[in-house]
């Protein structure tokens, strides 16, 4: 996988896609695939149902030009997208499962995990789950995960600070904090 | 991962390095098939072209309708009504042959010579009599000096 080239902003390719410009569309694709692909490999816990995801997610983006105007990060953008194509997307393949509260990691991914580390992260409560998760496997900020989940940043950092401490008070991960 | 890397780090909370990659490691994203970008990115450009396309022939077809929307009613506005001719022709057109010409006025002039019926409407001056100062304004209109061949403003 080549590593982006374009140095233009989000703002700039979606300036240049808006008028016409179709390689901007290459640029865009290329920056953000790879976190769409594991936001929806983490929402949906199969690889075949995370690109589905990151098909749709892709043409409902690409579906706005021309004219699409980006009020904020293209990651808090997204974000919401892909979450909620997920949620549709399990819910095709496991009808039972309830729309909300899905986010722990999907069926798959749970039976190949041997390793606890993943149990303890998926112990913490979801709502901690989420946004330390958000910051540091999907990189974003505090502001952009505040607005992507659509709650004060005061919120978030209170968030944030639990799960960490939850972790931090983990016998079985004493190790990384030593 | 984009423009906005800068702003990564910021944040006051940390966690130790090993700690974040064995996090990322346990969330990987799912390799992406380059068939599928492919395919992704080649329908995306067509749809997008079909629009732009759709969206500049509706700009097009707004701005030709608003440019012949504007004459049609320039010209509209520019051409003197009928009614407005109508009105102008009737005065001073004492015989109502469409015109204002010497006829009119010696209509006039000879109804006030011989004593006969007087038309309020000769009254082209408006000054409440039909005399000879209406024949007079009939015939200045007759002879056009203002170049208005309706007689409106004999003076």
């Amino acid at each position: 996988m080549n590593p982006p080239t374009d140095r233009r902003s989000d703002q700039e390719l979606i300036a240049a896609i808006n008028a016409g410009d179709l390689s901007a569309f290459d640029a865009i694709y290329e920056r953000h695939r790879d976190w769409v692909a594991r936001l929806a490999m983490r929402f949906t816990g199969n690889p075949n149902d995370a690109l589905d995801v990151l098909q749709e997610t892709f043409t409902y983006l690409f579906g706005k030009f021309p004219g699409f105007l980006l009020s904020a990060k293209m990651t808090t953008f997204l974000y919401p997208v892909v979450r909620n194509l997920s949620i549709a997307a399990r819910k095709r393949r496991l009808p039972g499962l309830p729309g909300e509260g899905f986010d722990s990691p999907g069926p798959e991914l749970a039976l190949n995990d041997d390793d606890e580390f993943p149990s303890m992260i998926r112990n913490l409560p979801e709502i901690q789950r989420e946004v330390l998760l958000m910051r540091f496997v999907h990189d974003m900020s505090i502001a952009e995960i505040a607005e992507a989940l659509g709650i004060p940043e005061g919120t978030v950092k209170s968030r944030m600070h639990n799960a960490i401490e939850t972790l931090k008070a983990d016998e079985r991960l004493r190790k990384y904090f030593d | 991962m984009t423009d906005d890397s800068e702003n990564q780090g910021s944040d006051d909370f940390e966690l130790p390095q090993s700690l974040r990659d064995k996090l990322k490691a346990a969330h990987e994203s799912p390799p992406v098939p380059a068939e599928l970008s492919a395919h992704l990115l080649a329908s995306a450009k067509a749809s997008y072209a079909i629009r732009l396309r759709r969206r500049r022939m509706i700009r097009w077809s707004a701005l030709v309708g608003s440019a012949a929307a504007i004459i049609v009613l320039s010209i509209l506005l520019l051409l003197p009504s009928h009614s407005s001719r109508q009105h102008l022709a009737q005065i001073g057109d004492v015989n109502r042959d469409g015109r204002v010409d010497i006829l009119d006025a010696y209509v006039v002039a000879k109804a006030i010579s011989t004593g006969a019926k007087l038309d309020p409407a000769w009254d082209v001056n408006h000054d409440g009599i039909v005399n000879q100062k209406d024949v007079d304004w009939i015939g200045a209109a007759a002879v056009n000096v203002t170049g208005n061949s309706n007689g409106a403003s004999p003076q």
